[in-house]
């Protein structure tokens, strides 16, 4: 593969790494909240705030995926003579 | 963990963050603390003893790193009868600070994750194959652009490069934000919540509470509101006084919420713990700006205390005698540096370090306000290179054992001489024991060198660089930190030397006595002293004729 393409395909895989990080920190966001409040700690703000920042990764995640699919395509489509 | 202290103690130990800080104090500790004044003070030096030369450092008085280390935070003794509750709220505030850590992991993976798509976006090779492949590539092009813009995912996240960092202050100028942001700000929030805990006061005021809530809601004109009613109705120092436990998160709310794009960066250090605020939260002034105006490679004159003055100094060496020292000596912009005669009979020496000298904000003096900002922000300044001068004048042999005592602006200045490479190679600073000071950011060059920190939560300065009582972070699990506060919410009386003075004395005899446990190598009979009068730089004849 020249290396133009090569490079998209890496961008491409860092945007797939990224888009399962992304829902790794969904869920430590959810793990948070349920020790928190498992521990009466959870200040009462911190349910919303914390379900918009799921919803957040969430979508990220599905961004970041349909990113990589679409580098990845790029990527192929470059590297063809 | 919850252990009472002392009998009767207006104090109660309430969390260990770090690590043990009741272990077995490893020296003696019961020693005379402040005697008559009756060594030499004049700086001569007869009655010195021989130096030896420094053993090798493993074996110096620095013992095990793993001892007399970690961090605690006292509070105000509690009703008995409320014990449970107490330790429900300890308990609280931990897992809220151990949350708010969490946090900052999180929102820096999504930081980092938005940094990959616009580095992506912004790559001249994924442009430069468009030719080769234009409808995919627009398709790409396309996908990331909404990955890095859409509000109900990442949000408006350019960040990186050139084109990224012009793309995030003109967002952050359109009050766009993203989700990395919006999860620091949560984290900031806990932070806050955690610090409450411990101060209800700020929950209780509903005054204070509104500002607080304002700022963490990204309210800008009920801050602005809730401010400006503080003020009137306590005046400025009451208000500061109320809100320096959480000074440091409400400024980093602020700054991240906000338009100005100028502060983002220094909003991020305080959150994340990274680093020292690059610059002031609110305007976004770049700090080192402000302090490379402050020049000079710095002087030191030895000069003689007045009698009055003299008569101040310990006999002994002890932790409280150095403070009390240096509250003799004074903001009058001079230093002190004294030899004492170790129980091991070594005679090590201590450099004494006051805080910020009143008058013009830029004098001849490195401890002007000047000086003190550049102490706390640069990693060497004119205040740390004249007490190297000093130390210089002085004239301990090479590889001599020394021990760095500051308050304020000095504790900050001797972290500078501590984490100086070139003064350790010369010297072996064994200790530094910084009182009221900014230094969460500093680092010794010899990583054997014991520190110690204490702070009143109620004191601004020490929360200077970011860091204060809402500190979720494990910044030096090797320093002994004591941050604690009294009832004596108002500064600047509870930054003062004396007021520190006291609470040592009186209030925090743990704490006293374990970092007199590490002094015991200086605690022995004073046989010399010195006070220096410190300068930017050398009178301009003296310069000429060197």
């Amino acid at each position: 593969m020249p290396a133009v393409p090569e490079r998209i395909a890496v961008h491409a895989e860092v945007l797939r790494s990224d888009a399962r990080a992304l829902a790794e920190c969904a869920e430590r966001l959810r793990r948070i909240e349920a020790d928190l409040e498992a521990g009466g700690a959870a200040p009462q703000w911190l349910r919303e705030s914390v379900r918009a920042h799921l919803a957040a990764c969430a979508a990220a995640a599905t961004d970041l995926t349909e990113a990589a699919t679409r580098m990845r395509g790029y990527a192929e489509r470059a590297a063809r003579p | 963990m919850n252990e009472e202290i002392g009998p009767e103690p207006p104090f109660r130990r309430h969390a260990h963050v770090n690590g043990p800080v009741n272990g077995p104090v490893d020296g003696p500790v019961d020693g005379p603390v402040n005697g008559p004044v009756n060594g030499p003070v004049d700086g001569s030096m007869s009655g010195e003893t021989e130096f030896t030369p420094p053993p090798p450092r493993p074996g110096s008085v620095n013992g095990s790193p793993q001892e007399e280390t970690g961090s605690a935070r006292w509070s105000p003794r509690h009703d008995p009868q409320d014990g449970a509750g107490r330790e429900k709220a300890e308990r609280a505030a931990r897992s809220l600070r151990a949350a708010a850590r969490e946090l900052v992991d999180v929102g820096v993976a999504i930081h980092e994750a938005a940094a990959h798509a616009t580095a992506a976006l912004t790559d001249g090779a994924t442009l430069g194959a468009l030719p080769r492949a234009p409808l995919a590539g627009c398709l790409a092009q396309r996908s990331l652009l909404r990955a890095v813009t859409n509000g109900k995912g990442l949000g408006y996240a350019p960040t990186g490069g050139r084109l990224g960092a012009l793309a995030a202050k003109l967002g952050a100028m359109a009050g766009a934000e993203s989700l990395a942001v919006r999860v620091l700000a949560t984290s900031l929030r806990l932070r806050v919540a955690a610090v409450t805990l411990d101060h209800p006061e700020l929950a209780d005021d509903p005054m204070l509470s509104r500002l607080v809530e304002a700022a963490a809601a990204d309210r800008d004109l009920e801050a602005v509101r809730a401010l400006r009613a503080l003020l009137r109705d306590r005046g400025a120092v009451r208000t500061l006084s109320g809100l320096a436990p959480v000074f440091g998160e409400v400024l980093a709310l602020r700054a991240l919420l906000d338009e100005n794009p100028l502060n983002d960066a220094a909003a991020w250090l305080i959150a994340t713990g990274k680093g020292y605020a690059s610059a002031d939260p609110i305007i976004g002034m770049s700090n080192r700006a402000v302090a490379v105006l402050d020049t000079g490679e710095g002087a030191a004159r030895p000069v003689d205390l007045t009698a009055a003055e003299a008569a101040r100094l310990g006999t002994q060496g002890s932790l409280l005698g150095f403070l009390r020292n240096i509250s003799a000596v004074g903001t009058t912009g001079r230093a002190l540096v004294q030899s004492v005669e170790g129980p091991d009979g070594v005679v090590r020496h201590v450099v004494q370090a006051p805080g910020m000298r009143t008058g013009r904000p830029d004098n001849d003096s490195p401890q002007d306000l000047l000086g003190a900002f550049s102490s706390a922000v640069l990693d060497s300044s004119p205040y740390s290179r004249a007490l190297a001068r000093a130390v210089e004048a002085y004239g301990p042999p090479p590889g001599a054992e020394l021990a760095l005592i500051g308050h304020s602006a000095g504790g900050a200045a001797i972290m500078n001489l501590a984490q100086d490479a070139e003064f350790c190679a010369r010297y072996t600073v064994t200790h530094a024991v910084a009182v009221g000071s900014p230094v969460d950011f500093k680092r010794p060059a010899d990583p054997r060198t014991w520190v110690a920190s204490v702070t009143n939560q109620h004191d601004i300065i020490p929360t200077l660089d970011g860091q204060g009582a809402g500190n979720c972070f494990d910044l030096h699990p090797d320093w002994y930190v004591v941050d604690y506060f009294d009832s004596t919410h108002l500064f600047p009386l509870c930054h003062s030397i004396e007021h520190y003075i006291a609470n040592i004395a009186d209030d925090l005899p743990d704490a006293r006595d374990r970092i007199d446990g590490r002094l015991t190598p200086y605690r022995g009979p004073v046989v010399r002293s010195q006070a220096y009068l410190l300068s930017d730089r050398a009178p301009r004849a003296e310069a000429s004729a060197t």
